[in-house]
């Protein structure tokens, strides 16, 4: 790790708290209540920037994944395979909040009929399954290359799930966004954004810590070897 | 007014569900912290192991 990433991590956990704070006290005592959905749309405020944020760190993965295929450099396959971990677990929160506001809005947890659920959780188990398919291979070049080809194949199926809604027949989602002009009034979009900026700046976080604590457990493991006499094979 | 507001049902439902994604949010970050502490009191032992030798 770095000491850009040590102060960024610093600067970044007071921000995400400060703004993630002012965007609950946005969404539950300031923005106006929406006049289709009621009181069950402020769940958009939390459940859209989590779904910004698990597209954003899937596509972090597949950055690194091409960055590794060029280089071999192990420690880009770290960062795609952090990236990842990152978009799946906030796509766990996407995939939990979506059916909370689905239960208030439509009287029902999950549409079938709704092809950006649907895509959506096919994504999700598509990178769920990225784990098993690492963890069952011996950690090295192999495990890293079929890792990041996995990785930047998934990232394909993301715009997909983003037009899916416009595509969408059924117009079953709720759609905020219209084309060219925002559905949004002014204290709605920004409480949008401060609560982008605050899970954004917490995913960050999130990000770099984790990939700290896996540098960490490579160089324990490296430091172990050495104090059993082993041969550095290098990092795993 | 905010009594009067948090007594509706809608809101109590939305308080919850902010509450369990918060909590979750919360659980995971400190589970995160606790991890990477652990590790990094591992690497100064670690480290001292090899020092010693």
């Amino acid at each position: 790790m770095t000491m850009t990433s040590d102060r960024l991590i610093r600067v970044l956990c007071p921000v995400a708290g400060v703004l993630l704070a002012v965007a609950m006290v946005l969404i539950f005592f300031w923005v106006p209540t929406d006049a289709d959905q009621g009181i069950s749309q402020r769940i958009f405020y939390l459940h859209v920037p989590v779904a910004i944020c698990s597209y954003l760190f899937l596509g972090v993965g597949a950055v690194y994944a091409v960055r590794y295929l060029r280089g071999r450099d192990p420690l880009d396959d770290m960062r795609s395979y952090v990236g990842v971990h990152a978009g799946v677990t906030w796509g766990t929160l996407v995939m939990l909040t979506g059916p909370i506001w689905a239960k208030k809005s439509w009287g029902v947890w999950w549409r079938w009929d709704d092809q950006q659920l649907n895509t959506f959780l096919i994504i999700f188990l598509f990178y769920c399954a990225y784990f098993m398919l690492r963890f069952s291979l011996d950690a090295g070049p192999r495990r890293a290359a079929l890792s990041a080809a996995y990785a930047i194949f998934g990232i394909a199926m993301v715009p997909l799930s983003i037009v899916a809604v416009h595509l969408s027949q059924s117009l079953l989602h709720p759609q905020l966004f219209d084309n060219g002009s925002s559905a949004m009034e002014g204290s709605m979009w920004l409480t949008f954004l401060v609560s982008l900026a605050g899970v954004l700046s917490l995913a960050i976080v999130l990000y770099l810590v984790e990939l700290r604590g896996k540098l960490l457990a490579q160089r324990i493991d490296r430091l172990v070897r050495r104090s059993r006499g082993e041969e550095l094979l290098g990092p795993a | 007014m905010i009594v009067a507001a948090i007594s509706s049902s809608a809101l109590k439902y939305l308080g919850v569900a902010f509450a369990i994604v918060w909590g979750l949010t919360v659980l995971y970050v400190w589970i995160l912290a606790a991890k990477v502490r652990r590790l990094e009191q591992q690497v100064v032992e670690a480290e001292r192991t090899l020092d010693s030798r």
